[in-house]
């Protein structure tokens, strides 16, 4: 089998898609879910799940190019989320587009929490802002508006 | 940041809380000294949150509040002391307490109101005690409060009297409440109380904000919490202390046989035990969702990690939870889990779940399972395998079978066969998958033996007795089932009598940016310019922040072609003409510095200088354009100060180019005036007599250029023209008219001061004085006339002489 994969890239919000990306058909849009793919070279890093405290993104690199960074740069502002699937399929039997055997190996879906890089390339950090440092519960605290210079024994 | 470090699978053990975490020997949390002194909140203090719900007689919480107002008063005959107390209960809204469930110290004692979202009782904070004669004076608190606003939390006044020389006003005070904050529960999709860590995990997800609904797995989540439902492991807690949410969640799911798991990216919590749809503890021959075998592994694809053997040693763990009686205070409680025979005299080790486990049961099942994984786990795997459709349907906390043969001679031949639960998986960009699987021990029949151990540990059941034989000193009965009372104040925006801040007091409230979008308000750190996207934010989605930082000095825009910033030209398109002053607003240039100015040939493109202003004045720097700038381009350089440069500026930076100077042409006035003439006077009077007096009229007159221009006057003072006509109106002579010249048509010019008008002079004209080459006239402007117009006839015969007072004119005229 000559293993493939592709990566597939979506932003999008509760009511809207304003991207879909997929690295690997070169330069082609390719049609998958009914949908139309624009190629942008990109690649993602691992995906890692699990219970552990922590450790729960994952990044991908981008060129940074005008689309590229209005679009993650909009999704930075609106907390829009961004889903990641990665496919596995035996290149021998199309290059042409996705295929209908192909594999699901891998779905990650997250905001986008990070964006740095540099003019040529960004690096983007899908994940949730429930960082181990800060995101303190119980989430309120006595303030001077709710309970004025309180009692002092 | 993110940082990337090395997890090696000695770790697994204590991430996936398999090995015990670091014990803290200390008393249970559930064992506060009743007669404590009272507490008081402070400034960031965390809210509490009261979470709990007395079910079939188990469940509750006691809590202490905290006050945050307070009042002491005595008697100045008894010295007895009343002392009232304002209690911070819980965040949100709970339902009335009864009166038999408020406690001070151990006693039910006092008066009590409860409200929500509003101060309760009407009494004023403060220290009013007097020293009274042969009694020992009190030593209360002299900072008693100012009061709140309380928004969104359960508040509680206490008022009770104390004799003199009582040593119990200054006890805590206790609420035992059997329902906590109202929140829609996810297995009833109903609001009320909960006792579901599940419901309280999503409750804090949401209200941290860090956490979108969108990224919460409620399908586990429905799941996990009938799981708890089911199994009776119930929360029954007040949450107080400050905690990391992410760790929070993944503490407290260990003391719910829980397991966090964030699959595709949404979080959620799975049973750490093998379950059946009905949600119980499955106890039954295990079903596994794949196998693993030589063909998946991948070179050096297998590692194994064996349990290090402090983690496997026999122990006794001591439980702690708490046992909450129906009509008293609650207690905590030890129950000691060992195998039988082992560990009798240790070594121990400590759960304390008093906090908020009020079941025997819970606890002894949460212990049952840990030292089931203590008894048979021995080793953990890590698997590199090649991707495969199972990468997309193994999730965190499934059964796979791995099943490897191993050959160590020829004649030995041997299989790694076991079971295990996925406890990590690693999806790498090389597409290899790496999982990270905890053994999991069955038995003969293929059932889990650690959920064997769990559904086979009961609990023992007994009720210890709370250890108190004295009620005397309730003043409430303990079966008093009466609702706390309702009196409390609702502030005035002022505060009435009392002194709440308000938010303007205690709040800084930021303009939001509204000049956000790049094209007009910033730029972006690298890329092209955002526009606003269509339907935004006004009906979508607002910005967390703003797309850019807003547009500061150190952004330059891009585009430095055309006439920029340069303003002032008065010709074609903007073009500059001789005798403009062209400027560039210091606001532009956006930073104190230096602008330049410059004029490019335009035919031989040479450019010299003409002159460089450092300071702006009046807001702006400006340039007179002269003859000698005819023809040339006129381009602003403008460089901000940068004390780093020998010269104290940076680099230049075009604001603009100007299209040629055009020479100055004569200014195009106006070509014809129409004006609305008022004729005030009006008489002939011819070679001896008089004629008679004609009306006053009005009449347009148009007036064609170049007219007799002369002279104008912006006041008119009406004089009189003596002539003996027209008798009972006396004319002035010429002579007296003030400030009028004359036009004598076709021949002289006399002077207004000495010309006396005689019958016998050429007819005279209109008298119009609008200067051709100075001033500025407005439509509407009223000038003064003396016209006198030739009627006609011979000289010395017959004339009409026309006095009028006006001209308005209607069209807008400028000269320059």
């Amino acid at each position: 089998m000559g293993r493939a994969q592709a990566q597939y890239l979506r932003i999008f919000d509760t009511s809207s898609t304003y991207v879909r990306w997929q690295g690997y058909y070169v330069n082609q849009t390719v049609t998958m879910d009914s949908a139309s793919w624009e190629y942008m070279p990109f690649s993602a890093s691992g995906i890692v799940e699990s219970g552990a405290s922590g450790g729960k993104s994952v990044s991908i690199m981008v060129p940074a190019t005008n689309s590229v960074v209005e679009a993650f740069n909009l999704a930075l502002s609106y907390g829009r989320f961004c889903e990641l699937k990665i496919y596995e399929f035996d290149s021998r039997l199309d290059q042409t587009g996705p295929i209908a055997s192909q594999n699901l190996i891998a779905s990650y879906t997250a905001e986008v929490v990070n964006v740095s890089g540099t003019f040529t390339r960004l690096e983007i950090e899908l994940g949730s802002s429930l960082s181990p440092v800060g995101a303190q519960v119980p989430p309120r605290k006595f303030t001077s508006y709710l309970i004025g210079a309180p009692l002092r024994i | 940041m993110s940082l990337n470090i090395s997890d090696p699978l000695s770790l697994l053990p204590y991430q996936s809380g398999l090995a015990d975490p670091v014990l803290i020997e200390a008393a249970a949390q559930a064992a506060d000294d009743l007669t404590a002194q009272q507490q008081a909140y402070k400034i960031g203090d965390p809210v509490p949150i009261v979470f709990c719900r007395r079910v079939s007689g188990n469940g509750g919480v006691m809590v202490s509040p905290g006050a945050t107002e307070a009042r002491y008063e005595n008697d100045g005959t008894t010295n007895a002391l009343t002392v009232s107390l304002h209690l911070v209960l819980s965040e949100g809204d709970l339902p009335t307490i009864p009166i038999k469930d408020v406690f001070v110290g151990p006693c039910r004692q006092g008066t009590w109101n409860q409200n929500y979202d509003r101060r309760s009782g009407t009494w004023f904070p403060g220290n009013f005690v007097t020293t009274v004669a042969d009694k020992q004076p009190w030593s209360c608190p002299y900072y008693c409060g100012t009061s709140g606003r309380y928004e969104n939390m359960t508040t509680l006044s206490y008022v009770n009297t104390f004799v003199d020389g009582s040593e119990r006003w200054d006890h805590q005070v206790h609420v035992f409440v059997r329902e906590g904050i109202q929140i829609t529960r996810i297995i009833d999709s109903t609001l009320g109380p909960s006792n579901n860590v599940i419901d309280l995990a999503i409750y804090l997800m949401n209200e941290s904000g860090r956490i979108p609904s969108t990224l919460i797995d409620s399908t586990e989540m429905l799941a996990a919490a009938n799981f708890c439902n089911t199994n009776g492991l119930l929360y029954n807690g007040v949450f107080k202390e400050s905690l990391n949410l992410d760790e929070w969640l993944e503490q407290i799911g260990n003391d719910f046989l829980l397991r966090l798991v964030e699959i595709d990216g949404k979080f959620g919590f799975k049973p750490r035990l093998p379950v059946n749809v009905d949600h119980t503890i499955k106890t039954t021959a295990l079903d596994w969702v794949f196998t693993f075998t030589e063909d998946h592994l991948l070179p050096d694809g297998f590692e194994i990690q064996y349990i290090p053997l402090e983690d496997r040693l026999p122990v006794c763990l001591q439980m702690m939870w708490r046992q909450q009686p129906d009509s008293d205070i609650g207690f905590p409680r030890t129950t000691e889990i060992r195998f039988s025979g082992e560990a009798t005299a240790g070594p121990f080790e400590q759960y304390d779940l008093s906090q908020f486990c009020t079941s025997e049961t819970h606890a002894v099942k949460v212990g049952a399972y840990r030292l089931a994984r203590r008894k048979y786990i021995t080793h953990t795997l890590r698997l590199t395998v090649r991707p495969s459709s199972y990468n997309s349907t193994l999730t965190l906390g499934d059964v796979v079978r791995v099943r490897l043969r191993r050959e160590t001679a020829t004649t030995a031949l041997d299989y790694h066969d076991f079971l295990y639960e996925v406890e990590r998986i690693e999806k790498t960009a090389s597409g290899a998958c790496v999982f990270d699987l905890t053994h999991l021990p069955i038995d003969d029949q293929g059932r889990s033996l650690v959920a064997l151990e769990v559904v086979a540990a009961t609990a023992a059941g007994v009720s210890i007795s709370a250890g108190r034989s004295d009620y005397s000193c309730d003043d409430n009965s303990s079966s008093d089932n009466t609702g706390l009372g309702g009196a409390g104040i609702d502030y005035p925006a002022s505060g009435g009598n009392f002194d709440p801040p308000g938010l303007d007091d205690t709040t800084v409230g930021l303009d939001v940016p509204t000049d956000d979008t790049w094209a007009s308000g910033g730029y972006p750190p690298i890329g092209p310019d955002v526009s606003q996207p269509a339907g935004e934010p006004s009906g979508g989605p607002v910005p967390i922040g703003s797309w850019d930082n807003p547009a500061d000095p150190l952004e330059q825009p891009l585009d430095e072609s055309g006439v920029g910033f340069i303003t002032g030209g008065t010709g074609a398109g903007g073009a500059p003409v001789a005798g403009d002053t062209l400027s560039v607003s210091e606001s532009d240039l956006r930073c104190d510095g230096q602008v330049c100015w410059s004029k490019i040939d335009k035919d031989t493109g040479e450019e010299s200088e003409i002159s460089c202003q450092d300071e702006a004045i009046a807001g702006a720097y400006t340039l007179s354009i002269t003859t000698s700038e005819v023809d040339y381009f006129i381009a602003a350089v403008g460089r901000c100060k940068d004390p780093a440069t020998s010269d104290g500026y940076g680099a230049p930076r075009t604001l603009g180019t100007t299209a040629a100077v055009e020479p100055a042409e004569p200014p195009e006035c106006f070509t014809s005036v129409t004006a609305q003439v008022t004729i005030n006077r009006v008489s002939s009077f011819g070679c001896g007599g008089c004629g008679s007096p004609i009306s006053p009229v009005s009449q347009t007159r148009s007036f064609t250029f170049p007219v007799s221009v002369y002279k104008a006057y912006t006041e008119y003072s009406e004089g009189q023209i003596s002539q003996d006509c027209d008798p009972g109106v006396t004319y002035g002579t010429y002579a007296d008219v003030f400030g009028v010249d004359w036009i004598r048509v076709g021949t002289t010019t006399a002077s207004a001061a000495s010309v006396t008008f005689t019958a016998t002079v050429d007819a005279l004209c209109l008298i119009f004085t609008i200067s051709k080459t100075q001033g500025s006239y407005q439509a509407g402007q009223t000038f003064g006339w003396i016209v006198a117009s030739y009627g006609g006839g011979a000289v010395g015969c017959t004339y009409s002489a026309v006095a009028l007072d006006s001209v308005t004119y209607n069209n807008t005229v400028s000269c320059t």
